[in-house]
Protein backbone atom coordinates (compact mmCIF):
# COMPACT_ATOMS: atom_id res chain seq x y z
CA UNK A 1 0.00 0.00 0.00
CA UNK A 2 2.57 3.09 1.40
CA UNK A 3 5.05 1.36 -1.66
CA UNK A 4 1.79 1.48 -4.48
CA UNK A 5 1.34 5.07 -2.85
CA UNK A 6 5.58 6.12 -2.80
CA UNK A 7 5.43 4.71 -6.19
CA UNK A 8 2.60 6.24 -7.91
CA UNK A 9 4.05 9.78 -6.48
CA UNK A 10 7.53 9.08 -7.83
CA UNK A 11 5.88 8.46 -11.20
CA UNK A 12 4.15 11.77 -10.85
CA UNK A 13 7.18 13.81 -9.83
CA UNK A 14 9.55 12.43 -12.77
CA UNK A 15 11.50 15.91 -14.09
CA UNK A 16 10.14 14.60 -17.54
CA UNK A 17 6.40 14.81 -16.35
CA UNK A 18 6.57 17.64 -14.19
CA UNK A 19 8.01 19.69 -16.85
CA UNK A 20 5.10 18.54 -19.28
CA UNK A 21 2.54 19.31 -16.92
CA UNK A 22 4.32 23.01 -16.44
CA UNK A 23 4.42 23.42 -20.19
CA UNK A 24 0.63 22.62 -19.96
CA UNK A 25 -0.12 25.22 -17.34
CA UNK A 26 1.70 27.80 -19.23
CA UNK A 27 -0.16 27.30 -22.34
CA UNK A 28 -3.49 27.45 -20.66
CA UNK A 29 -2.24 30.92 -18.88
CA UNK A 30 -0.50 31.96 -22.32
CA UNK A 31 -3.83 31.23 -23.68
CA UNK A 32 -6.03 32.61 -21.23
CA UNK A 33 -4.19 36.22 -20.90
CA UNK A 34 -2.74 36.40 -24.29
CA UNK A 35 -4.80 39.36 -24.39
CA UNK A 36 -3.32 41.18 -21.56
CA UNK A 37 0.53 40.48 -22.59
CA UNK A 38 0.47 43.08 -24.95
CA UNK A 39 -0.30 47.10 -24.14
CA UNK A 40 -2.16 48.67 -24.90
CA UNK A 41 -4.62 45.82 -23.97
CA UNK A 42 -8.24 45.47 -26.29
CA UNK A 43 -10.16 48.70 -25.39
CA UNK A 44 -7.16 50.63 -24.18
CA UNK A 45 -5.89 51.79 -27.55
CA UNK A 46 -5.92 55.70 -28.12
CA UNK A 47 -6.33 56.25 -31.96
CA UNK A 48 -5.54 59.82 -31.83
CA UNK A 49 -6.42 61.34 -34.84
CA UNK A 50 -6.02 58.15 -37.03
CA UNK A 51 -10.18 56.98 -36.01
CA UNK A 52 -10.39 58.34 -39.36
CA UNK A 53 -12.02 56.43 -42.44
CA UNK A 54 -10.40 58.87 -45.17
CA UNK A 55 -6.73 59.70 -45.10
CA UNK A 56 -5.54 62.05 -42.82
CA UNK A 57 -3.42 64.16 -45.52
CA UNK A 58 -5.94 63.86 -48.20
CA UNK A 59 -5.70 67.52 -49.60
CA UNK A 60 -4.02 68.76 -46.33
CA UNK A 61 -0.54 68.84 -47.41
CA UNK A 62 0.95 70.26 -50.48
CA UNK A 63 0.69 67.71 -53.08
CA UNK A 64 4.29 67.85 -53.96
CA UNK A 65 5.34 67.51 -50.11
CA UNK A 66 7.66 63.83 -50.91
CA UNK A 67 5.37 60.92 -49.12
CA UNK A 68 6.90 58.35 -47.14
CA UNK A 69 7.39 55.51 -50.30
CA UNK A 70 9.35 58.63 -52.36
CA UNK A 71 11.52 59.39 -49.40
CA UNK A 72 12.98 55.97 -49.24
CA UNK A 73 13.56 56.28 -53.22
CA UNK A 74 15.07 59.29 -53.24
CA UNK A 75 17.22 57.23 -50.04
CA UNK A 76 18.10 54.25 -52.01
CA UNK A 77 19.04 56.44 -55.30
CA UNK A 78 20.99 58.82 -53.62
CA UNK A 79 23.26 55.76 -52.10
CA UNK A 80 23.52 54.71 -55.67
CA UNK A 81 24.24 58.22 -56.94
CA UNK A 82 27.76 56.57 -57.83
CA UNK A 83 26.68 54.15 -60.30
CA UNK A 84 24.49 56.25 -61.86
CA UNK A 85 26.29 57.40 -64.84
CA UNK A 86 26.48 57.55 -68.74
CA UNK A 87 23.62 56.71 -70.84
CA UNK A 88 20.68 56.45 -68.88
CA UNK A 89 16.98 54.92 -70.03
CA UNK A 90 14.36 56.17 -66.76
CA UNK A 91 11.70 54.69 -66.06
CA UNK A 92 9.27 56.89 -63.92
CA UNK A 93 5.67 56.50 -64.29
CA UNK A 94 4.69 58.28 -61.09
CA UNK A 95 7.36 61.03 -61.54
CA UNK A 96 9.16 59.99 -58.05
CA UNK A 97 12.68 60.43 -59.95
CA UNK A 98 11.56 63.59 -62.02
CA UNK A 99 10.61 65.11 -58.04
CA UNK A 100 13.62 63.67 -56.25
CA UNK A 101 15.60 65.34 -59.10
CA UNK A 102 14.22 69.23 -58.65
CA UNK A 103 14.66 67.97 -55.35
CA UNK A 104 12.37 70.45 -53.56
CA UNK A 105 11.29 69.88 -49.77
CA UNK A 106 14.13 67.27 -48.90
CA UNK A 107 16.78 69.27 -47.17
CA UNK A 108 18.55 66.03 -46.02
CA UNK A 109 19.58 65.24 -49.15
CA UNK A 110 22.67 67.00 -51.34
CA UNK A 111 22.09 66.49 -54.80
CA UNK A 112 23.83 67.12 -57.87
CA UNK A 113 22.57 64.27 -59.87
CA UNK A 114 22.40 66.68 -63.35
CA UNK A 115 20.89 64.11 -65.60
CA UNK A 116 19.87 66.94 -68.21
CA UNK A 117 22.12 66.11 -70.61
CA UNK A 118 21.40 64.13 -74.37
CA UNK A 119 22.47 60.71 -72.60
CA UNK A 120 19.04 60.50 -70.52
CA UNK A 121 16.46 58.15 -72.29
CA UNK A 122 13.07 59.03 -70.65
CA UNK A 123 10.21 56.20 -71.09
CA UNK A 124 6.88 57.54 -71.32
CA UNK A 125 5.05 54.27 -72.60
CA UNK A 126 5.97 50.54 -72.04
CA UNK A 127 5.66 49.59 -75.73
CA UNK A 128 8.58 52.57 -76.58
CA UNK A 129 10.93 49.94 -74.72
CA UNK A 130 10.69 47.63 -77.62
CA UNK A 131 11.75 50.39 -80.06
CA UNK A 132 15.01 50.85 -78.87
CA UNK A 133 17.99 48.72 -79.61
CA UNK A 134 19.41 46.94 -77.52
CA UNK A 135 22.66 47.02 -76.03
CA UNK A 136 23.20 50.75 -75.86
CA UNK A 137 22.28 51.94 -71.60
CA UNK A 138 24.81 51.85 -68.73
CA UNK A 139 22.13 52.23 -66.19
CA UNK A 140 18.54 51.58 -66.55
CA UNK A 141 16.17 53.18 -63.61
CA UNK A 142 13.11 51.65 -63.19
CA UNK A 143 11.70 53.79 -60.53
CA UNK A 144 7.64 52.41 -59.03
CA UNK A 145 7.13 51.15 -62.36
CA UNK A 146 6.52 46.92 -62.23
CA UNK A 147 3.23 47.09 -60.50
CA UNK A 148 2.04 48.55 -63.60
CA UNK A 149 3.39 45.59 -65.73
CA UNK A 150 1.26 42.84 -66.19
CA UNK A 151 3.80 40.73 -67.73
CA UNK A 152 7.07 40.92 -65.26
CA UNK A 153 8.99 38.67 -67.08
CA UNK A 154 9.10 39.68 -70.54
CA UNK A 155 9.77 43.27 -69.27
CA UNK A 156 12.42 42.42 -67.66
CA UNK A 157 13.68 40.25 -70.30
CA UNK A 158 13.72 43.78 -72.67
CA UNK A 159 15.65 45.66 -69.64
CA UNK A 160 18.73 42.79 -69.59
CA UNK A 161 18.55 43.37 -73.63
CA UNK A 162 18.87 47.03 -73.20
CA UNK A 163 21.70 47.33 -70.68
CA UNK A 164 25.02 47.43 -72.17
CA UNK A 165 27.25 44.35 -71.02
CA UNK A 166 28.46 45.27 -67.37
CA UNK A 167 25.47 47.92 -67.19
CA UNK A 168 23.38 47.77 -64.44
CA UNK A 169 19.60 48.39 -63.53
CA UNK A 170 18.31 49.88 -60.24
CA UNK A 171 14.33 49.03 -59.64
CA UNK A 172 12.52 50.41 -57.08
CA UNK A 173 9.01 48.72 -55.74
CA UNK A 174 5.96 49.06 -53.50
CA UNK A 175 5.38 46.25 -50.85
CA UNK A 176 2.83 48.36 -48.68
CA UNK A 177 0.89 51.45 -49.48
CA UNK A 178 -2.81 52.14 -50.97
CA UNK A 179 -3.42 51.11 -54.51
CA UNK A 180 -3.25 54.59 -56.40
CA UNK A 181 -6.86 55.26 -58.10
CA UNK A 182 -4.71 56.74 -60.88
CA UNK A 183 -3.27 54.26 -63.79
CA UNK A 184 0.01 55.15 -65.32
CA UNK A 185 0.81 53.18 -68.49
CA UNK A 186 -2.32 53.15 -69.31
CA UNK A 187 -2.69 49.97 -66.96
CA UNK A 188 -4.14 49.40 -63.42
CA UNK A 189 -1.52 48.57 -60.45
CA UNK A 190 -1.16 44.97 -60.64
CA UNK A 191 0.90 43.98 -58.22
CA UNK A 192 3.06 44.68 -54.58
CA UNK A 193 5.68 42.87 -53.96
CA UNK A 194 8.07 41.52 -51.76
CA UNK A 195 12.15 41.04 -50.88
CA UNK A 196 11.54 37.08 -51.83
CA UNK A 197 9.71 38.20 -55.36
CA UNK A 198 11.87 40.47 -56.70
CA UNK A 199 14.91 38.47 -55.64
CA UNK A 200 12.86 35.50 -57.86
CA UNK A 201 12.15 37.45 -60.17
CA UNK A 202 15.50 39.55 -61.16
CA UNK A 203 17.73 36.32 -60.53
CA UNK A 204 15.75 34.92 -63.49
CA UNK A 205 16.90 37.10 -66.31
CA UNK A 206 20.56 38.20 -64.33
CA UNK A 207 23.18 36.44 -62.68
CA UNK A 208 22.12 35.55 -59.21
CA UNK A 209 25.24 37.01 -57.53
CA UNK A 210 24.46 40.44 -58.71
CA UNK A 211 21.05 40.91 -57.59
CA UNK A 212 21.43 42.62 -54.26
CA UNK A 213 17.61 43.69 -52.56
CA UNK A 214 17.19 46.00 -49.63
CA UNK A 215 13.96 46.41 -48.02
CA UNK A 216 12.91 49.82 -46.24
CA UNK A 217 10.03 50.62 -44.12
CA UNK A 218 8.24 49.88 -40.51
CA UNK A 219 5.12 50.15 -39.23
CA UNK A 220 4.81 53.58 -38.38
CA UNK A 221 6.13 54.55 -41.96
CA UNK A 222 3.24 52.64 -43.33
CA UNK A 223 0.99 54.30 -40.96
CA UNK A 224 1.98 57.90 -42.45
CA UNK A 225 1.83 56.14 -46.19
CA UNK A 226 -1.33 55.17 -45.87
CA UNK A 227 -2.63 58.16 -44.40
CA UNK A 228 -0.62 60.34 -47.23
CA UNK A 229 1.15 62.17 -44.32
CA UNK A 230 4.37 63.79 -45.88
CA UNK A 231 7.85 62.35 -45.12
CA UNK A 232 8.80 64.77 -42.78
CA UNK A 233 6.24 64.37 -40.52
CA UNK A 234 8.31 61.63 -38.80
CA UNK A 235 11.49 62.15 -37.73
CA UNK A 236 14.45 60.35 -39.55
CA UNK A 237 15.17 57.65 -37.55
CA UNK A 238 11.91 56.96 -37.52
CA UNK A 239 11.74 56.49 -41.36
CA UNK A 240 15.02 54.61 -41.37
CA UNK A 241 14.52 51.91 -38.64
CA UNK A 242 13.91 48.82 -40.96
CA UNK A 243 11.50 46.28 -39.97
CA UNK A 244 11.91 43.33 -42.30
CA UNK A 245 7.94 42.73 -41.90
CA UNK A 246 7.09 45.44 -43.32
CA UNK A 247 8.31 45.95 -46.23
CA UNK A 248 6.98 49.13 -47.58
CA UNK A 249 9.61 49.80 -50.43
CA UNK A 250 11.67 47.16 -52.18
CA UNK A 251 14.92 48.50 -54.07
CA UNK A 252 17.17 46.28 -56.03
CA UNK A 253 20.55 46.30 -58.33
CA UNK A 254 21.29 43.72 -60.70
CA UNK A 255 23.85 43.74 -63.13
CA UNK A 256 24.68 42.27 -67.03
CA UNK A 257 27.75 40.82 -66.78
CA UNK A 258 30.44 41.52 -69.35
CA UNK A 259 30.99 39.13 -71.56
CA UNK A 260 34.60 37.54 -72.12
CA UNK A 261 35.14 38.72 -75.06
CA UNK A 262 34.27 42.59 -73.51
CA UNK A 263 36.37 41.82 -70.88
CA UNK A 264 38.96 40.07 -73.19
CA UNK A 265 39.28 43.77 -75.10
CA UNK A 266 38.99 46.17 -72.55
CA UNK A 267 41.75 44.97 -70.79
CA UNK A 268 43.67 45.40 -73.90
CA UNK A 269 42.93 48.38 -74.37
CA UNK A 270 43.83 49.35 -70.68
CA UNK A 271 47.19 47.78 -71.41
CA UNK B 1 -2.71 71.34 -40.91
CA UNK B 2 -1.94 71.72 -37.09
CA UNK B 3 -0.34 69.24 -34.47
CA UNK B 4 -1.16 65.17 -35.67
CA UNK B 5 -2.14 63.20 -32.55
CA UNK B 6 -0.82 60.04 -33.16
CA UNK B 7 -2.39 58.35 -29.86
CA UNK B 8 -0.88 55.29 -29.16
CA UNK B 9 0.54 54.86 -32.78
CA UNK B 10 3.43 56.75 -32.25
CA UNK B 11 5.93 53.70 -32.52
CA UNK B 12 7.53 51.30 -33.93
CA UNK B 13 6.91 47.85 -32.99
CA UNK B 14 3.30 47.10 -33.88
CA UNK B 15 0.76 45.94 -30.84
CA UNK B 16 0.60 42.64 -32.08
CA UNK B 17 2.44 40.86 -34.81
CA UNK B 18 -0.07 37.64 -35.23
CA UNK B 19 -2.25 39.59 -36.90
CA UNK B 20 -4.41 40.17 -33.83
CA UNK B 21 -5.14 36.69 -32.84
CA UNK B 22 -3.80 37.45 -29.68
CA UNK B 23 -6.56 40.04 -28.70
CA UNK B 24 -9.24 38.47 -30.88
CA UNK B 25 -10.61 37.95 -34.14
CA UNK B 26 -7.92 38.93 -36.82
CA UNK B 27 -9.73 41.95 -39.26
CA UNK B 28 -8.71 39.77 -42.40
CA UNK B 29 -10.77 37.27 -40.96
CA UNK B 30 -14.07 39.17 -40.19
CA UNK B 31 -13.87 39.42 -44.21
CA UNK B 32 -12.96 35.61 -45.17
CA UNK B 33 -15.61 34.44 -42.79
CA UNK B 34 -18.51 37.16 -44.11
CA UNK B 35 -17.33 35.93 -47.86
CA UNK B 36 -17.45 32.32 -46.93
CA UNK B 37 -20.84 32.73 -45.04
CA UNK B 38 -22.52 34.79 -47.85
CA UNK B 39 -21.37 31.79 -50.37
CA UNK B 40 -22.21 28.57 -47.82
CA UNK B 41 -24.27 26.71 -50.00
CA UNK B 42 -21.44 26.54 -52.48
CA UNK B 43 -19.67 24.45 -49.78
CA UNK B 44 -21.38 21.20 -50.59
CA UNK B 45 -20.20 17.71 -52.12
CA UNK B 46 -16.79 16.98 -52.35
CA UNK B 47 -14.78 19.50 -50.77
CA UNK B 48 -11.35 20.52 -50.77
CA UNK B 49 -9.99 22.95 -47.95
CA UNK B 50 -5.87 24.35 -48.22
CA UNK B 51 -3.98 23.91 -44.97
CA UNK B 52 -6.76 22.83 -42.06
CA UNK B 53 -10.38 21.71 -42.38
CA UNK B 54 -11.89 24.09 -40.35
CA UNK B 55 -14.07 26.43 -42.67
CA UNK B 56 -15.38 23.34 -44.50
CA UNK B 57 -16.71 22.12 -40.64
CA UNK B 58 -17.79 25.65 -40.02
CA UNK B 59 -20.04 26.26 -42.98
CA UNK B 60 -20.05 22.98 -45.18
CA UNK B 61 -22.11 21.12 -42.58
CA UNK B 62 -23.89 18.73 -43.52
CA UNK B 63 -24.06 19.37 -47.14
CA UNK B 64 -20.29 18.34 -47.35
CA UNK B 65 -20.08 14.09 -48.72
CA UNK B 66 -16.14 14.61 -48.08
CA UNK B 67 -13.87 16.74 -46.80
CA UNK B 68 -9.95 16.49 -48.21
CA UNK B 69 -7.20 18.88 -46.49
CA UNK B 70 -4.53 19.42 -49.14
CA UNK B 71 -0.85 20.87 -47.63
CA UNK B 72 2.48 21.17 -48.85
CA UNK B 73 3.98 19.47 -46.52
CA UNK B 74 2.29 15.88 -44.70
CA UNK B 75 2.75 17.81 -41.32
CA UNK B 76 -1.10 18.95 -40.07
CA UNK B 77 -2.42 15.78 -39.17
CA UNK B 78 -5.68 16.06 -41.42
CA UNK B 79 -3.81 16.38 -44.43
CA UNK B 80 -4.80 13.91 -47.00
CA UNK B 81 -3.53 15.35 -49.90
CA UNK B 82 0.56 16.51 -50.10
CA UNK B 83 0.96 18.76 -52.99
CA UNK B 84 2.76 21.67 -54.52
CA UNK B 85 -0.16 22.83 -56.43
CA UNK B 86 2.70 24.60 -58.94
CA UNK B 87 2.80 21.31 -60.08
CA UNK B 88 0.49 18.81 -58.91
CA UNK B 89 -0.02 16.25 -61.77
CA UNK B 90 -0.51 13.70 -59.25
CA UNK B 91 -3.72 15.37 -58.14
CA UNK B 92 -6.60 13.22 -60.93
CA UNK B 93 -8.86 16.14 -62.56
CA UNK B 94 -12.07 16.76 -62.26
CA UNK B 95 -13.03 16.05 -58.75
CA UNK B 96 -13.86 18.90 -56.37
CA UNK B 97 -17.56 20.15 -56.07
CA UNK B 98 -15.89 23.29 -54.40
CA UNK B 99 -12.17 24.62 -53.27
CA UNK B 100 -12.19 26.98 -50.25
CA UNK B 101 -8.35 28.57 -50.84
CA UNK B 102 -7.72 30.95 -48.18
CA UNK B 103 -4.68 33.34 -47.70
CA UNK B 104 -2.66 31.10 -49.78
CA UNK B 105 -2.18 32.81 -53.22
CA UNK B 106 0.07 35.06 -51.70
CA UNK B 107 2.69 32.45 -50.61
CA UNK B 108 3.06 31.21 -54.42
CA UNK B 109 5.34 33.00 -56.52
CA UNK B 110 3.56 31.03 -59.75
CA UNK B 111 0.57 31.87 -59.33
CA UNK B 112 -1.20 31.44 -62.46
CA UNK B 113 0.33 27.66 -62.22
CA UNK B 114 -1.98 27.81 -58.97
CA UNK B 115 -4.84 28.66 -60.58
CA UNK B 116 -4.33 26.47 -63.43
CA UNK B 117 -4.31 23.41 -61.08
CA UNK B 118 -7.51 24.51 -59.04
CA UNK B 119 -9.17 24.86 -61.96
CA UNK B 120 -8.34 21.37 -63.56
CA UNK B 121 -9.08 19.71 -60.36
CA UNK B 122 -12.64 21.36 -59.90
CA UNK B 123 -15.69 19.61 -61.10
CA UNK B 124 -17.50 21.10 -64.47
CA UNK B 125 -19.73 23.78 -62.52
CA UNK B 126 -17.52 23.26 -59.24
CA UNK B 127 -16.88 26.50 -57.01
CA UNK B 128 -13.58 28.18 -55.82
CA UNK B 129 -14.09 30.01 -53.21
CA UNK B 130 -10.60 32.61 -52.32
CA UNK B 131 -9.20 34.90 -50.28
CA UNK B 132 -5.75 37.21 -50.81
CA UNK B 133 -4.29 39.98 -49.42
CA UNK B 134 -4.02 43.73 -50.60
CA UNK B 135 -2.28 45.72 -48.04
CA UNK B 136 -0.64 43.93 -45.25
CA UNK B 137 2.89 42.93 -43.31
CA UNK B 138 4.31 39.76 -43.95
CA UNK B 139 3.31 37.11 -41.63
CA UNK B 140 6.35 35.37 -39.24
CA UNK B 141 4.88 31.91 -40.27
CA UNK B 142 4.87 31.89 -44.02
CA UNK B 143 8.00 33.91 -44.54
CA UNK B 144 9.96 30.98 -42.87
CA UNK B 145 8.61 27.90 -44.46
CA UNK B 146 7.29 29.08 -48.23
CA UNK B 147 7.76 32.89 -48.57
CA UNK B 148 5.19 35.65 -49.07
CA UNK B 149 5.29 36.80 -52.69
CA UNK B 150 2.75 39.09 -53.47
CA UNK B 151 -0.11 41.56 -52.67
CA UNK B 152 -2.82 41.73 -55.24
CA UNK B 153 -5.50 44.14 -56.30
CA UNK B 154 -8.79 43.18 -57.43
CA UNK B 155 -7.66 44.29 -60.81
CA UNK B 156 -5.03 41.55 -60.88
CA UNK B 157 -7.01 39.13 -59.13
CA UNK B 158 -10.09 39.64 -61.39
CA UNK B 159 -7.53 39.01 -64.72
CA UNK B 160 -5.87 36.29 -63.10
CA UNK B 161 -8.94 34.31 -62.38
CA UNK B 162 -10.28 35.10 -65.68
CA UNK B 163 -7.83 33.99 -67.67
CA UNK B 164 -7.88 30.63 -66.56
CA UNK B 165 -11.92 30.07 -65.82
CA UNK B 166 -12.86 31.08 -69.10
CA UNK B 167 -16.36 30.73 -70.01
CA UNK B 168 -16.63 30.66 -66.62
CA UNK B 169 -17.95 33.30 -63.81
CA UNK B 170 -15.88 35.72 -61.70
CA UNK B 171 -16.91 37.68 -59.00
CA UNK B 172 -14.04 39.44 -57.61
CA UNK B 173 -14.80 41.86 -54.57
CA UNK B 174 -12.48 44.31 -52.36
CA UNK B 175 -12.70 45.12 -48.14
CA UNK B 176 -11.24 47.76 -46.35
CA UNK B 177 -10.26 51.33 -45.90
CA UNK B 178 -8.07 53.64 -44.12
CA UNK B 179 -8.95 52.50 -40.50
CA UNK B 180 -9.05 48.57 -41.26
CA UNK B 181 -5.65 48.79 -43.38
CA UNK B 182 -3.70 50.66 -40.13
CA UNK B 183 -5.44 49.10 -37.49
CA UNK B 184 -4.37 45.59 -39.44
CA UNK B 185 -0.70 46.40 -40.13
CA UNK B 186 -0.77 47.56 -36.10
CA UNK B 187 -2.21 44.61 -35.12
CA UNK B 188 -5.78 44.71 -33.81
CA UNK B 189 -8.49 43.21 -33.80
CA UNK B 190 -12.01 43.50 -34.81
CA UNK B 191 -13.08 43.92 -30.99
CA UNK B 192 -11.36 47.40 -31.68
CA UNK B 193 -13.54 48.54 -34.38
CA UNK B 194 -16.86 49.12 -35.01
CA UNK B 195 -19.09 47.05 -37.67
CA UNK B 196 -19.82 50.06 -39.58
CA UNK B 197 -15.91 50.98 -40.14
CA UNK B 198 -15.30 47.33 -40.90
CA UNK B 199 -18.01 47.71 -43.47
CA UNK B 200 -16.68 50.89 -45.30
CA UNK B 201 -15.66 50.02 -48.35
CA UNK B 202 -12.58 52.81 -50.36
CA UNK B 203 -11.21 50.95 -53.26
CA UNK B 204 -7.80 52.72 -52.90
CA UNK B 205 -7.50 50.63 -49.31
CA UNK B 206 -8.13 47.07 -50.79
CA UNK B 207 -7.00 44.87 -47.73
CA UNK B 208 -8.54 41.86 -48.72
CA UNK B 209 -10.11 40.19 -51.64
CA UNK B 210 -12.58 37.47 -52.01
CA UNK B 211 -12.55 35.58 -55.39
CA UNK B 212 -15.44 33.17 -56.20
CA UNK B 213 -14.73 31.74 -59.78
CA UNK B 214 -16.88 28.77 -60.92
CA UNK B 215 -15.72 26.53 -63.62
CA UNK B 216 -17.89 26.24 -66.71
CA UNK B 217 -20.16 23.13 -67.11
Amino acid sequence: MAQTLIRTVARAITPQRLRRQIGRWRDQFNERFARWKSWPWVGFVRFGDFRSLTPLGEGGYPQHAPRVDEYYVARFLSAHRAVIHGRICILDPLGYFDRYQKGQDNPRDDRNLSLASPEVVTIATVDELAKLPSDQFDCILAVHCLQFVWDLRSLLEQLHSLLKPGGLVLATMPGIGPWKRVPAWSAPEYWRFTSRTVKQLFAEIFPRDTVQVTVWGNVLASLALLHELPANALRPEELDHVDPMYQIVITVQAGKPRDVERMGAQSSRAA
Amino acid sequence: MSRIRWGSFRRLQPISRTFGFDRGLALDRYYIENFLARHQTDIAGRVLEIGYDYYTKRFGGDRVVHSDVLNVEPLPPKTTIVADLTCADHIPSAQFDCIIFTQTLQCIYDARAAIRTLYRILKPGGVLLATTHGISYLCDFDWERWGEHWRFSSQSARRLFEEVFTGGQVEVQAHGNVLVATAFLYGLACEELTRTEMDYHDPAFEVLITIRAIKPR
